[in-house]
């Protein structure tokens, strides 16, 4: 008897889970007001996996970077930037938004009290990929095929998010030419 | 009989030197003397019913107009009502404070504060106290401290008991002490709340203000500030306002913040769902002659190259299409306005000097007395 409740529990569960999903797919299609495009339904099936929050740490020179993490500790993995700037804080706290240069790509932070967080790691030279393996110069179709159809596309951006999170690509004549990770979350 | 009403007076002298050595402490020592507190305190200093514009909002508010300038060009008096991450839980205390102290031709509203990620910026102690702290004991006070219901109302009655520590770093947590008391010994202060950084901000990330130009897509507000915001415009509606319009001003737009955009979309229906108008000069920004390049010390806030054009464009614009028109002074405020228009003239010429030296500094009322400054006073 156990047996049956926990496999029919189990079937419920499974059934929710699913639906869940869609509803969330298409919840957030309704809110960019119709203006989403989706990538290929077919080809996202064909790739069997979509975007999760997995796909949102970055990863350079095998060292991975995560959005929100203390900027100290980033520092201890990728070294000094070549070019360090500051501004006073957009971010309705006190202290200063910063941006770290590195060769290929800048981090950008916010200051969380005495903490500079990073809030968006922008990639514009190629030979950098995301852990999925789009880079610099990938083609726009690749796209769909590593990160499924949840997508929205903003301008030439085409944005991936879980939460507060996002990964976007900037896509120009069909091809990749930034990378953007970034945190919407202050 | 007459010893004891002796001791009785003496007491009483006593206490009263006590609660007067309290109240001095609180007011210029053991608070929060920042820029918040001299463009708050400011804007009480200002004669009754000489405002004719009256701005509310946060940073960009005082980043971005120079009512001095506003003055100089269009004979418009105007007042930055405005602190640092204002929420939109005080906009209508801040009205009914205008409406209290000014008739003012029109307020203008920015409305960032319900633009945010998320909405824990609406209820942040912090932001609350950058403009209640400074406010004087009244029923509009009262009032919204007992919607606020916050954990601790005491500290907002006698912010002596929230900053009472404060002493361990006197002086240097002094800050504008000094010119606040200035300012109030003359009356008035001459910048009127302008705070700014002498800064030419070169944008890394890609912009993307020319992509919302013609973007009418809307992004839903966090429910929280829809609920604030619609709140504040059925006051607004209630009290039968009709000189109150909201707006917009310019930022540069980067990814990241394009969501903000189009929370803006969903905030202009709104505004307009209660019959007022909604100003979204980020939209418009090439209509007011701002220059991403050149015209931001941030991305946020203007510099003042774009300081200088916005209060232009907008003050025009104001004055075209919602009645502003110039000041009917008395010769004593003519002479405060006029002094005020030279105070900012120097502003404008001493940051413009500082940027062309490379000189990175955030000034607001207290460089007055600066001696480089004075330099440049006519």
């Amino acid at each position: 008897m156990k047996k049956h409740v926990a496999i029919i529990l189990s079937v419920l569960t499974l059934a929710g889970a699913v639906s869940f999903a869609g509803c969330g797919a298409s919840d957030s299609k309704a809110s960019d007001g119709g203006n989403t495009s989706a990538v290929s339904q077919t080809e996202a099936k064909k790739s069997g996996d979509g975007f999760t929050e997995a796909d949102l740490t970055c990863e350079i020179n095998g060292k991975k970077i995560d959005l929100n993490e203390d900027m100290s500790e980033v520092l201890s993995k990728l070294g000094d930037a070549k070019n360090v700037y500051s501004e006073a804080s957009c971010h309705g706290t006190e202290g200063e938004d910063k941006t770290y240069e590195y060769d290929g790509f800048s981090v950008f932070t916010y200051p969380d009290g005495e903490i500079d967080r990073v809030i968006e790691i922008t990639i514009k030279g190629e030979g950098i990929a995301t852990p999925k393996g789009i880079s610099v110069g990938s083609k726009d179709s690749e796209i769909g095929e590593k990160y499924g159809d949840d997508v929205q596309k903003t301008g030439k951006y085409l944005s991936y998010s879980v939460g507060d999170k996002s990964l976007q690509f900037f896509v120009e004549d069909g091809v990749v030419k930034e990378i953007d990770y970034y945190f919407d979350g202050v | 009989m007459k010893a004891r009403l002796l001791r009785f007076s003496k007491v009483l002298t006593l206490l009263l030197a006590v609660l007067f050595s309290t109240l001095l402490l609180q007011e210029y020592v053991l608070c929060s003397t920042d820029h918040n507190r001299e463009r708050v305190k400011g804007f009480y200093l200002e004669d009754k019913d000489s405002v004719d514009v009256v701005l509310i909002g946060a940073s960009e508010v005082y980043s971005d107009f120079a009512p001095g300038y506003a003055y100089e060009r269009h004979g418009v008096t105007g007042y930055l009502f405005a602190t640092e991450a204002n929420s939109i839980l005080t906009t209508k205390l801040q009205i009914q404070e205008t409406l209290k102290h000014q008739s003012p031709k029109l307020i203008l509203v920015e409305l960032n504060s319900v633009l945010y990620a998320n909405d824990k910026n609406q209820a942040k102690e912090a932001n609350i106290r950058h403009l209640v702290d400074h406010l004087p004991l009244n029923a509009n006070k009262l009032a919204f401290l007992g919607e606020l219901s916050p954990e601790h109302p005491e500290e907002y009655l006698m912010p002596i008991i929230k900053y009472h520590d404060v002493w361990k770093n006197i002086p240097q947590d002094m800050e504008l002490a000094g010119t606040i008391i200035a300012n109030q010994s003359r009356g008035y202060n001459y910048l009127k709340g302008i705070k700014n950084e002498t800064h030419v901000f070169k944008a890394r990330q890609r912009n993307m203000n020319d992509d919302l130009v013609d973007r009418d897509a809307k992004k839903p507000l966090n429910p929280d500030s829809e609920r604030s915001l619609r709140e504040l415009l059925q006051f607004c509606k209630d009290k039968g306002l009709k000189n109150v319009v909201f707006t917009r001003f310019p930022h540069i737009v980067v990814r990241r913040t394009f969501d903000r955009g189009e929370r803006a979309n969903a905030v202009g229906d709104i505004v307009r769902e209660y019959g007022f108008d909604y100003l979204n000069f980020e939209r418009d920004m090439k209509k007011t002659g701002v220059d991403v390049s050149e015209d931001f010390y941030n991305l946020d806030h203007l510099n003042i190259y774009g300081q200088r054009k916005f209060t232009d464009y907008v003050t025009g614009l104001l004055m075209k299409n919602y009645g502003l028109s110039p000041s009917d002074l008395g010769d004593a405020e003519q002479r405060e306005w006029r002094e005020a228009a030279d105070h900012y003239r120097a502003y404008y010429d001493y940051s413009d000097s500082l940027i062309k030296k490379g000189v990175r500094r955030e000034l607001d009322e207290g460089v007055v007395t600066e001696p480089d400054f004075r330099k440049f006073l006519p």
